[in-house]
């Protein structure tokens, strides 16, 4: 890991794309009048609440139009801002934040993809397989303090990954382009 | 020690084993029976009459990287990736395609599903002769409050409940083959919660595995970490994509990528010297 001495754009466009949305998680609930939004369970890939994200204002109402269609929302496993439910439950709300973070953290430092990231996976996708799967299953019903703790690893193991993806596609592009000088090189 | 040295006399090269302590030792050619004197070189000793000899112990394992052809393997096992990625990212974007299409399919196949309904009020008493219509085939709830319906056709479905005589309530349901779906509404005076059946978890759970699988992908056209490209592989199986597909081409990915395994490098299989 080192520090990154110039930030890839792409990177800096894809956080700054995370991080409008991390926010609207918590403008948009501050935003709306006072429990004006109070149970929005649902299934996911439906849109069950149109007429209640109808009533909202733009653009408060972008990201509970995503959420309606993209997470369950049930509301025992959301958190409340300002009396009105979250637009996605805890657990999509960690990753959404883990995956701003770990962006974040890829514009400023710079890992190189190797076998040791296996290790970041693992750190990432088991606590949240456990968690989920056993809840899935009915083993168990998780709380909001461990879904935002699985979430957030799993998020940030996520950015991490789109840093190094990137990363990976630019530093081809270099590369190419370099070879490319070499071939065209007056001798 | 075993040393291998050369007769002055007829050149025949030959391999004999001295007294490790001796400086100097007398050797006999076996094919000339010529007698000369050896000596260890490494004693900075120049010995010009005298042969030189070398150390000769077991035979030395040289690491030589085979040269095998590079096949198209760890690239078609990219391509898969990627395509993996696409169906991931669309079924998270689109999960009610990607809820659908399968169930769809399935009902036209003649697969359908049953669905219970469980009706209670706020103080978990179970409310009887609730009416539930779903595809127009209407029923009631028993004493427990609860009202079985088998062979429901697949997919969303919407419900209507005739909660009293004036209030009706409609929801959407899915219904899955082979379990049960099972739905529960609380009733009281002025509203209703209702906690539907849920099979998957949210979507974007679909976005991480996708986004893995694309890591795996750059793994396998980089020819470089086969543990990453391995991992990426099979994590890509819980990315489903449409009708499964991102499952089975992240099996064939995987699949072609262990198969493959001797062409990438700076693994701990790969062709690290």
């Amino acid at each position: 890991m080192e520090k990154r001495e110039k930030v890839s754009k792409l990177l800096l466009v894809f956080f700054a794309l995370f991080f409008i949305i991390s926010a609207l998680h918590f403008l948009s609930p501050l935003s709306l009048p006072i429990n004006s939004v109070k149970d929005l369970s649902g299934l996911t890939g439906i849109s069950d609440n149109e007429v209640q994200i109808e009533e909202m204002t733009f653009p408060w109402n972008i990201l509970y139009i995503i959420g309606d269609r993209l997470c369950h929302q049930k509301a025992e496993r959301s958190f409340f801002l300002n009396g009105n439910q979250m637009p996605f439950c805890s657990r999509c709300t960690a990753i959404w934040i883990g995956i701003t973070i770990g962006l974040g953290f890829m514009s400023l430092y710079k890992i190189p993809l190797n076998e040791k990231f296996l290790i970041l996976i693992i750190l990432g996708m088991v606590p949240i397989g456990i968690d989920g799967g056993g809840q899935l299953l009915g083993f168990w019903e998780s709380t909001n303090v461990t879904r935002v703790i699985t979430g957030s690893l799993v998020g940030i193991v996520c950015g991490i990954a789109i840093g190094l993806i990137i990363d990976e596609v630019m530093d081809h592009k270099i590369q190419k382009n370099s070879s490319g000088n070499h071939y065209i090189r007056k001798k | 020690m075993k040393g291998r040295t050369t007769c002055p006399k007829c050149n025949h090269v030959f391999i004999l084993d001295t007294p490790k302590d001796r400086e100097q030792y007398k050797a006999i050619c076996p094919k000339c029976n010529c007698n000369f004197a050896i000596k260890k070189t490494s004693d900075g000793i120049k010995a010009e009459e005298e042969c030189a000899w070398e150390e000769h112990g077991e035979p030395r394992k040289t690491i030589l990287s085979s040269i095998k052809p590079r096949t198209d393997k760890p690239m078609i096992a990219a391509v898969l990736l990627i395509f993996v990625f696409i169906l991931g990212i669309s079924s998270a974007a689109f999960p009610e395609i990607f809820i659908g299409s399968p169930l769809d399919v399935l009902s036209n196949a003649g697969v359908s599903g049953t669905v219970e309904f469980m009706i209670i009020d706020q103080s978990n008493n179970s409310l009887e002769n609730v009416s539930i219509t779903i595809n127009e085939i209407t029923g009631k709830t028993n004493d427990k409050g609860v009202y079985l319906i088998r062979n429901i056709s697949l997919g969303i479905n919407e419900a209507e409940i005739q909660i009293t005589e004036n209030k009706t309530m409609k929801v959407e349901i899915l219904v899955t083959p082979f379990i049960k779906s099972y739905n529960e509404i609380i009733v009281d005076e002025d509203n209703y919660k209702f906690i539907p059946y849920e099979t998957i978890g949210c979507s974007i759970i679909l976005f991480i595995f996708s986004v893995i699988a694309l890591l795996g992908a750059v793994a396998s056209l980089k020819r470089q970490h086969i543990d990453v490209a391995i991992a990426s592989a099979l994590l890509g199986i819980f990315s489903f994509g449409f009708f499964m597909l991102g499952s089975i081409l992240s099996i064939i990915s995987f699949l072609l990528i262990l198969r493959s395994k001797e062409e990438f490098e700076n693994g701990k299989k790969g062709k690290s010297f």
